[in-house]
């Protein structure tokens, strides 16, 4: 038996050495885990974490892999929180939130460093922001951080625009109102003020492309502007006019363009990690290199063999050292279900990223309750409905498809979903769903029902059926089943992209309208890029497949898709009320009200129905019992510095599906630590304790 | 796995066959060709390799229209409809379903068969191009001669120095799936109707293959025209006033047969396993089509847990596999008279 | 002989650049970008990025430019993974792919020529049809298959070899096996047919007529004449030995550069793709001479024009 697990080999030396063969011995599969269950010795972590990752930049890579991988290496402002992944404090000690939610001051800690010993100033944020927005750098997910005052305007080569007499032109200018105290723009009368400051919390001025080309094209588009532009000097927008600010070396400030009260929760991508000025500038892209690297995470980068592994170790320097209790950890880049499976069940990976156990190996793999991860995520499977089209431009036909339906039985059938009512995902905003449920019983006491009828929304074949004959096509008993006669079948079809599983859930789909309602509609599918055309063109008639992926933990990630005239959601539907409660939520500085703006934004959807939302998707994933702060988080995103191998097996995790009741002391006990400095997030903690979650 | 062939031993034929006969026609050499298939009926194997073959095409052919109307399983049938949903999962072998059924609940014999079809398809569909290429392209070579010769078999060589696996993934992955160009989705509307993706995976395949295998043809092809040039029939043709085209296509070709049908023989096998392993590179045939291929490749990840999804796809691709090749060598023992000494 | 050496290699130019060209070609004409993902980016930062890889120039000039870079032997940065240069990643990740390639090659050469030798001095024996029927299996069964049966019995079963991943001397084992099966099958097979081919012809007929004894004839000069078709396998076997290595390397998890090689055409990443193509085609038409070269000695009979 041998089974060689440390003493890596070069490949070269693997032809010659012959003689490592007996190292360790290979161990049976433990009772009731699946396969072999022993903690490492070397308390280094074994995680797969899916490919290659692009670069151990953080402003470039856009993957779930790099992503979890870069969490251990560099740390922000703000930390996701390993149960929840809503923000708590990584840097920055504590935060200000002011100007209507367009002001973020952070303290930071005096204590943080680099892994080469230099300490981490606001100076260094300042640097890291400026930089991942560089035109140059062209990172692909600059977007997160178009928020930021001046940061599109920077990122995508614009200019400024000085008229003769040397003032610069202003937004307002152009609009031709006079800008009625937009967020923060409010003239300041501190004299005080240093210049830059004045500057970035005045007015919003205007820009135009610096490219000729592309400047003459809008020019031409406005003859406004045209006028305006015409004869004006242009002075291109740079890094310096950013909205971000090093007060002092321990304050930094954030100034934004539009409100944005989810900012908190976006910081922790790794986008708006802090990384080393010095390193960069003298190594350029070499940067990266091990022998190069400078990090700013509880980890630090020991060795990186592309396609094999990267290793991190723990890092001395790092300001909260004393609580990472890892060693180590080994990432390793696999993307062969299969494969991956096969190491974790001979024991050579510790834990596996979401959504890796194929939905065939899901019933045997599951009963490994210990183990097996399957909780939601901040995804959601939904189909669009083209409103714009009769039939389904009565709200009651819509409606009478949303309830037409089975989700249990349909969650039974998918194994990795759960059931979906409204349009944000099942328990995973558990403060929005409280005040959801409040707006939601007062608006619909007003229409006459109730908050148990919403919920039976889940399935309703009857109801269905009635607002249908409302809607002018009756459905009758027909033998065992129903038919609905009058229904135009014809211009109402089932759109989705071509996909063995897109199928089988169209399919499931289409069963339960005909049973439920006795309409058969038609299945039609397309390749993924015409159907994306199709479905944003509005050129399908009837229903389209749909699923949205959250970027930062906050309902707004899903209630923007309908915000504005020509949003994102492949519905045609539009509506100025609910672009109102969005714009009046995000201005809200208390966060209670601003959620019962959102769920009244959300009633407003789900009142017209221009979705059919069916399933929040679930984590899937494989991870060893005696891997402990490794939550199945919404996003699968683990901040490393909470995660531990418990080498007692008494202490190990058992059933799993309750692991977010179960109460681990250590990991409270820190979280508790490091949220100490910032109220609002200790009020948050103190309502997971009387809501009794988390093992409180 | 990839194309093997090229390097099979030079096959060769004796002369003397050639010889007997005076003018190119194919049934001049009807004694040659009747002395072949007696040698070939002794083969057993190459015998048990015709009868599994033969079983394999009709079954192919019937068996999916024969299980639509017994049970009323299509090979892309999921049964979503039923039960809720429930009978989605893969179920052991049955009466109702002799092989068991796939992940999603589908008939795993009907999409054997069906896979069977298009394996089948793409190893004989590319074996014609690769051999209306070659025999095109070494015969019209090997007849011209001179500095045509050398200039086409120069190209040849070229292509053959390149690693053609690797323009060929680069083909398949940069056309397939959602990139197909049009005139291969406009040829997949025409058979399959419109918008039909793994139709037109299907096509894109027999190209790519087609095109990895004409060039030993042509090589074999070129060989056999040089040895048959300067006969006499051919000078007769060409006494006569016989244009080039048709000699080269009435007169030689048909003379050149022996070992082209051998080589094409082998050639079908190792096409069969190219697409397989393309499939299993997720760049072969796409749902909700079947290779025997990518049934294969679908039923290796599951073996652990549904060994039936391997096990028959498997076992139906390497016996035909098996009797592709067997048939194979019992042509070439049957067309090369040498092999008849020892 | 040096002169057809010499014009050998210097063809190797020109016929790289085609290939190079060639596939530049394929990858231009298909739609989509390094870039493009799920998610639609916006434009501005589209415009960015075409700007620093100079996606914004015309086509002429880019292709030019990538030729220049090819005659240079500089393919550039990698377009995926930022940092890494082309040559770099070829280099890093080659010996992984050649280890396994050769000693897949090297076993298949071990187990081909002994069965199929022995089958063919005993034909018909019972052994000249166990082996040919085992060898027909190996050419019957896609090494994916292989592969993973292996995995399940040797790691998940007996817990004896590591399933997946480069490490030690354990974790080669069943990579290499798993290749090496379906050549170790053809080169059998080839072996047969060639010794038994030779084994009747004249020379060896003349060998025999001078009393030579047996052992001599065989392995003086039965075997040299009967491997040629084994040697004339090698070139092509070496091209498709990156093929086959590709199976492997995402079966077992190995960092070759098949693997990345097919990534780099699903991603898009030009550079990696051409220089991974240049690199591996001169490498086969370097092969392929010297196969062409070998024949000379093994065949007394060839000779070069």
């Amino acid at each position: 038996m041998f089974l060689i697990r440390s003493g890596k080999l070069h490949p070269v030396y693997a032809l010659v050495v012959l003689s490592s063969l007996l190292a360790g011995c290979g161990g049976v599969a433990s009772e009731g885990f699946y396969g072999k269950t022993a903690a490492p010795g070397d308390n280094v972590l074994r995680y797969i974490t899916g490919s290659e990752p692009e670069s151990l930049d953080p402003a470039v890579p856009t993957g779930q892999p790099e992503a979890r991988l870069l969490m251990s290496l560099y740390d922000g402002l703000t930390e996701y929180d390993p149960r929840t992944m809503q923000p708590i404090p990584g840097i920055a000690e504590s935060w200000e939130v002011g100007q209507e939610n367009t002001e973020y001051v952070f303290k930071l800690r005096k204590n943080a460093k680099f892994s080469n010993g230099d300490p981490i100033k606001a100076q260094d944020f300042v640097y890291s922001f400026r930089r991942a927005l560089d035109p140059e750098l062209a990172a692909k997910n600059a977007y997160l951080a178009h928020y930021i005052k001046y940061a599109e305007e920077y990122n995508s080569m614009r200019s400024f625009v000085r008229d003769k007499s040397g003032r610069f032109l202003l937004e307002s200018d152009l609009n031709g109102e006079k800008q009625e105290a937009a967020p923060g723009t409010q003239p300041q009368a501190d004299a005080n003020l240093s210049e830059f400051r004045k500057f970035i919390d005045g007015p919003m001025r205007l820009t135009v492309p610096s490219d000729e080309k592309s400047r003459n094209a809008a020019l031409e588009k406005n003859p406004k502007l045209k006028s305006l532009v015409e004869g004006a000097e242009l002075v291109p927008v740079k890094a310096e006019d950013l909205g971000v600010e090093a007060v002092d070396d321990y304050t930094f400030r954030i100034k934004l363009k539009q409100p944005a009260p989810f900012l908190l929760g976006l910081l922790p991508h790794q986008f708006f990690r802090v990384v080393h000025r010095g390193t960069i500038e003298k190594h350029g892209k070499d940067w990266t290199k091990p022998e190069n690297i400078v990090t700013s995470g509880p980890f630090k980068l020991k060795e990186h063999h592309p396609y094999d592994r990267v290793v991190v170790e723990k890092d001395p320097n790092y300001w909260d050292a004393e609580m990472v209790r890892l060693d180590g950890i080994a990432f390793y880049p696999l993307e062969e279900q299969t494969t991956m499976l096969n190491l974790y069940k001979t024991g050579e990976v510790d834990a596996i990223y979401n959504h890796t156990v194929p939905a065939a190996w899901v019933d045997s793999v599951s009963k490994f309750k210990d183990e097996y991860m399957n909780h939601p995520e901040v995804a959601i499977e939904y189909y669009t409905v083209n409103v714009t089209k009769p039939p389904m431009n009565d709200v009651r036909v819509r409606k009478a498809f949303a309830l037409a339906v089975d989700r249990d039985a349909m969650a039974a059938f998918r194994k990795t979903t759960q059931p979906l009512i409204d349009f944000t995902p099942e328990g995973l905003f558990p403060e929005y769903e409280q005040i959801r449920s409040e707006v939601y019983a007062r608006e619909l006491k007003k229409i006459g029902s109730s908050l148990d009828e919403w919920k039976a929304r889940k399935f309703d074949p009857e109801k269905a059926r009635k607002l249908l004959a409302e809607a002018g096509f009756p459905v009758t008993q027909n033998g065992s089943g129903w038919s609905c006669p009058n229904f135009p079948v014809d211009q109402v079809e089932i759109l989705y992209n071509t996909n063995d599983n897109n199928k089988s859930i169209a399919e499931f789909i289409q069963a339960q309208f005909k049973q439920n309602l006795g309409i058969t509609l038609q299945l039609k599918n397309q390749e993924w890029k015409t159907f994306l055309n199709t479905r944003k063109q509005l050129e399908y008639s009837g229903l389209g497949r749909a699923g949205w992926i959250g970027d930062y933990m906050d309902p707004m990630s899903f209630l923007k898709l309908f915000y504005g005239p020509n949003n994102d959601s492949s519905t045609g539907w539009t509506k100025p009320a609910y672009d109102k409660l969005i714009d009046d939520a995000n201005r809200e500085p208390d966060p209670k009200k601003r959620f019962e703006k959102m769920a009244e934004a959300e009633f407003m959807v789900m009142q017209e129905q221009p979705v059919l939302p069916w399933q929040t998707q679930k984590t899937n994933f494989l991870r060893k019992p005696y891997v402990k702060g490794l939550y199945p988080n919404p996003g699968t995103l683990h901040a490393w510095k909470f995660v531990y191998i418990e080498q007692d097996p008494a202490k190990w995790d058992r059933d799993v599906e309750t692991i977010f009741n179960v109460k681990d002391e250590w990991v409270t006990g820190h979280i508790n630590r490091l949220i100490a400095t910032q109220a609002s997030l200790v009020e948050r903690e103190e309502g997971y304790k009387t809501a009794g979650k988390f093992g409180y | 796995m990839v194309d093997l062939s090229g390097a099979e031993p030079k096959l060769r034929l004796d002369e003397s066959g050639v010889l007997d006969r005076s003018s190119g026609e194919l049934v001049a050499g009807a004694s040659l060709w009747k002395d072949a298939w007696k040698r070939l009926l002794k083969n057993k194997l190459a015998v048990f390799g015709m009868i599994v073959l033969g079983v394999m095409v009709v079954a192919v052919i019937i068996g999916p229209p024969i299980i639509r109307l017994t049970t009323g399983f299509t090979p892309d049938y999921i049964p979503s409809d039923i039960d809720g949903g429930a009978r989605v999962q893969s179920f052991p072998p049955s009466v109702q379903h002799p092989m068991g059924t796939d992940d999603k609940g589908r008939d795993l014999l009907a999409r054997v068969l069906q896979g069977g079809r298009i394996s089948l398809m793409v190893g004989i569909i590319s074996t014609i191009v690769s051999l209306l290429v070659g025999v095109s392209w070494g015969a019209i070579a090997g007849y011209i001669g001179g500095r045509v010769d050398n200039l086409m078999m120069r190209i040849v060589d070229i292509i053959y120095a390149i690693p053609y696996i690797l323009i060929v993934i680069v083909l398949l992955s940069v056309f397939g799936g959602p990139n197909t160009p049009d005139f291969i989705n406009a040829l997949s509307s025409f058979f399959g109707g419109a918008g039909n993706q793994g139709l037109s995976q299907i096509f894109l395949l027999f190209l790519a293959l087609g095109l990895v295998s004409w060039l030993t043809m042509a090589r074999v092809v070129r060989g056999q025209i040089l040895s048959l040039k300067n006969q006499e029939f051919v000078l007769a043709a060409k006494a006569t006033g016989v244009s080039t085209p048709a000699i080269i296509f009435r007169h030689l070709v048909p003379n050149a047969l022996g070992p082209v049908i051998v080589y094409a023989t082998l050639t079908v096998p190792s096409v069969m396993l190219t697409e397989a392993f393309l499939s299993f590179l997720g760049l072969g045939v796409q749902a909700p089509y079947a290779s025997w291929g990518s049934l294969a490749a679908d039923g290796i990840k599951n073996i652990q847990i549904f060994p039936w999804q391997l096990i028959f796809p498997g076992v139906t691709m390497a016996l035909t596999l098996f009797s592709l090749n067997f048939l194979g060598d019992g042509l070439r023992d049957a067309l090369d008279p040498q092999t008849r000494k020892f | 002989m040096i002169g057809f050496i010499l014009r050998r290699l210097l063809i190797i130019i020109p016929m790289a650049l085609l290939v190079v060209s060639l596939t530049w070609g394929l990858i231009r004409l298909a739609p989509g970008n390094f870039y493009s993902d799920e998610r639609s980016l916006p434009p501005a930062i589209e415009e960015n990025i075409k700007r620093k890889y100079g996606l914004d120039k015309p086509v002429y000039q880019q292709y030019l430019i990538m030729l220049g870079n090819v005659v240079r032997g500089d393919f550039g940065d990698s377009l995926k993974y930022q940092g890494q240069s082309v040559n770099e990643i070829i280099f890093r990740h080659l010996p992984y792919s050649a280890t396994v390639g050769v000693l897949a090659y090297l076993l298949a050469l071990f187990f081909g020529l002994t069965a199929g030798i022995i089958a063919a001095l005993r034909q018909n024996s019972a052994f000249d049809y166990g082996s040919m029927a085992t060898a027909m299996l190996g050419l019957s069964v896609p090494n994916f298959v292989l592969g993973p049966i292996l995995v399940i019995v040797f790691s998940l079963w007996l817990f004896w070899l590591p399933p997946a991943r480069w490490g030690g001397i354990s974790n080669l084992i069943l990579p290499v096996i798993t290749l090496s099966a379906i050549y170790a099958a053809y080169i059998a097979r080839l072996t047969r047919a060639g010794m038994l081919e030779v084994m009747r012809s004249d020379y060896i007929r003349t060998a025999r007529a001078k009393g030579l004894d047996e052992k001599t004839v065989l392995l003086k000069h039965g075997l040299r004449g009967g491997i040629v078709p084994v040697v004339s396998f090698t070139g092509p076997a070496l091209a498709n030995l990156l093929a086959g290595t590709v199976v492997v390397e995402k079966v077992f998890a190995i960092p070759g550069l098949g693997n990345i090689f097919i990534q780099s055409v699903l991603n898009r990443d030009e550079p990696l793709t051409l220089g991974i193509v240049a690199f591996l085609s001169i490498l086969i038409m370097i092969f392929n001479l010297v196969v062409d070269i070998s024949y000379g000695f093994l065949d007394p009979r060839i000779r070069y024009e």
